[in-house]
């Protein structure tokens, strides 16, 4: 088994008397996009804070390619490239100055690697102006920019795709996945579940503090369908088109814009059949979008209180 | 981990990257010509009165019996007051004792070496004293080189908090007390530029606006209750080196205020406000013995080796204990609340 690139053990942190996370135990392994995910509130950036030793961890451990966070700080945030929240930079300076000013922090990190990082952040033609001037996009690639200077194994992003543009987002899943296949792991929080679906290979769920559950993206796509599709679809006679999918033992309900039917995706051919050999006109047929976060948090909850 | 002479580097980079830490020593330098040039004029205008005044002193000393008479009798005077003062029970009344009593050594120093003392009749002594080194020595700029070294240290610290950027160094391969100790590096020799700065312009700015005359004359200065000749090269570096060491314990409070408060406006703001402040403590310390243990009363360290304790009961060794007591109590609450302390982001 590869070293883990990052492993947090039972961590927990209590802000005053407060609990905010607690048995928090991950494991990432080089190669891998792995997705953090929980709606606002649930402790992601509580939990990537203490990794990165912006705060202090109450209980449990850290360890970064085997270095813990607690005992041997400075080896471990070698291999760390990170971003939490907004990226914070030297307003007053040049994007350029930035990252040179950063690349004197690691061994190794010359003029050269500064160019190619910012030609990998497409920042090229904003890179010598004043980081005051720049938009919150801009910001975010400059952000990514420091944190790749040192070629880090773990690169950690909180909420990286706030500000983004669709265009920029998908040339960040290019870029992560990029990094995955030189061998590094990369730890990217999110709210969106669509979002982490498309970027990562695997899931973990966080909610109220504690872990729910960790799953590879093809588990939580079956969780989050149910297994199954939904589908609109508009015939010439939608209440004829329903008591056909009913006929057929199919989920299904009309509404004002066609007729929803929840059902398994082997059997939609069969739906197909059934309509055109019932002689209805078919306009179209929508794939739904998948359930939302929220569902899959009840599907998973409702799980662990089976289980438990 | 990482190199920590780049680690040095890079808040240096963050110092000089700032406008205003340029503007700083210009402001310095404009300052330290504009005082001399103003002093130069005000010198010319009163010029020929007070030629026409100390003609007229020096010549009624003259007719009652010359320069050495004048300063025996003066120290009659002054041994008597401080005979006085050192029977009395009032703190206020003694403070004078050790400036009277260097003075009185200054005079024997002249008479002893049959030297007649400039300041009696030298037409060309002016506020600033009345030989090149004397001027130097007596041009103090410490007030402005500490504020902008506060300015520079509360940036430093306390502005990588209050811009959100303290988050984006944490996460390197540093241990905390490091990235504190090079921020105290940089501020420590920012300052060290600015009195450097301070310093050669005053020596430059006295040689134009009032010659070089008296080069070679040395400085009485007043070491450990003996007066010494000092060259005067030696005894501005001395003096420099003292105000420096002044400068550094109000930067050493900045540096605390900002590491705890981590606000820059805050600790601006309040280091500016004690520096001003603390001065008032002087007079604690003028009518009480413990006023002293308000370093503030103590940080003028220069004053000891040329004008005398400026109370009583006071040293510079002390003074130095006193201020470098509070000076580890600044630091090491600076450290803790630096390194225990979440970082927000
Ligand atoms: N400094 C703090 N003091 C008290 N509560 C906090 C503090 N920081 C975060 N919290 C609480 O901890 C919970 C988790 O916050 P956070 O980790 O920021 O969530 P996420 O990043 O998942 O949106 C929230 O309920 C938040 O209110
Ligand atoms: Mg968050």
């Amino acid at each position: 088994m590869p070293e883990m690139v990052l492993r947090t053990e039972n961590l927990r942190k209590d802000i005053g008397s407060k609990n905010i996370v607690s048995d928090i135990n991950l494991d990432i392994r080089p190669g891998e996009v792995f997705g953090f995910l929980g709606p606002n509130g649930a402790g992601k950036t509580t939990t990537i804070r203490m990794i990165v030793g912006l705060s202090k961890i109450t209980q449990g451990d850290i360890f970064i390619s085997g270095n813990s966070v607690r005992s041997r700080f400075r080896e471990a945030m070698r291999d760390v490239g990170c971003i939490v929240e907004n990226p914070e930079l030297y307003r007053y300076m040049s994007g350029l100055d930035n990252l040179r000013m950063f690349a004197r922090l690691y061994k190794g990190v010359g003029r050269e690697r500064v160019d190619e990082v910012v030609r990998i952040v497409h920042l090229e033609d904003a890179i010598r102006d004043k980081v005051k001037t720049y938009s919150l996009g801009m910001k975010q690639r400059l952000g990514l920019a420091q944190a790749l200077l040192h070629r880090p194994r773990l690169l950690i992003l909180d909420e990286p795709t706030n500000g983004l543009d669709p265009a920029g987002i998908r040339e960040m899943r290019t870029l992560f996945r990029d990094l995955a296949d030189q061998g590094a792991a990369v730890f990217v929080s999110s709210h969106i579940l669509s979002e982490m679906q498309m970027m990562c290979d695997r899931v973990g769920i966080i909610n109220h503090g504690r872990m729910v559950a960790v799953h590879t993206v093809e588990e939580l796509t079956s969780l989050s369908d149910g297994g199954g599709v939904q589908l609109l679809v508009r015939t010439g006679d939608n209440a004829a088109a329903l008591q056909c999918m009913n006929g057929l033992q199919m989920k299904a309900s009309l509404d004002s814009d066609g007729v929803h039917v929840a059902t398994a995706p082997e059997r939609v051919p069969e739906l197909v059949r059934a309509l055109v050999g019932a002689g209805l006109d078919v306009y179209a047929m929508d794939t739904q979008k998948t359930r939302s976060l929220e569902d899959v948090f009840m599907k998973l909850t409702g799980e662990e209180k089976q289980n438990g | 981990m990482g190199n920590f002479l780049s680690l040095v580097g890079v808040e240096n980079t963050k110092l000089w990257k700032r406008v205003s830490t340029w503007i700083m020593p210009l402001i310095l330098a404009v300052v330290v010509i504009g005082i001399c040039g103003l002093a130069r004029m005000q010198t010319a205008m009163i010029g020929s009165g007070s030629v026409s005044i100390s003609a007229g002193q020096s010549q009624s000393k003259t007719v009652s019996g010359g320069w050495r008479q004048t300063l025996e009798e003066q120290n009659k005077v002054m041994q008597a007051s401080v005979d006085a003062a050192e029977k009395s029970d009032r703190q206020a009344d003694k403070n004078q004792i050790d400036s009277e009593k260097f003075r009185i050594a200054k005079n024997q120093y002249y008479l002893d070496h049959n030297q007649k003392p400039a300041e009696v009749s030298d037409s060309s002594s002016n506020v600033f004293g009345s030989s090149y080194w004397q001027r130097v020595m007596n041009f103090g700029m410490g007030f402005f080189i500490a504020l902008f070294a506060i300015i520079a240290c509360t940036g430093l610290v306390a502005g990588e908090f209050s811009e959100g950027t303290m988050k984006t160094m944490i996460s390197r391969p540093f241990a905390r007390w490091q990235l504190l100790t090079a921020k105290l590096a940089a501020v420590i020799g920012y300052t060290v530029f600015l009195s450097v700065v301070a310093y050669l312009v005053t020596l430059g700015g006295i040689a134009a606006f009032f010659g070089t005359g008296g080069t070679g004359t040395p400085v009485l200065m007043w070491l450990g209750g003996s007066v010494a000749a000092v060259p005067g090269f030696g005894a501005s570096l001395l003096t420099a080196l003292l105000d420096l060491l002044s400068t550094i314990v109000y930067l050493l409070l900045a540096f605390c205020l900002s590491a705890v408060s981590r606000s820059r406006a805050l600790a601006t703001g309040l280091s500016i406000f004690l520096m001003f402040g603390g001065s008032f403590t002087m007079l604690i310390a003028d009518n009480f013995s413990w006023g002293k243990l308000i370093f503030f009363a103590d940080t003028a360290f220069s004053t000891f080796v040329t004008g005398g304790a400026p109370f009583y009961g006071i040293t510079l060794g002390l003074a130095l204990i006193i201020c470098g007591v509070y000076c580890a109590a600044f630091l090491a609450s600076a450290y803790v609340a630096f390194t225990k302390r979440d970082v927000a982001g």
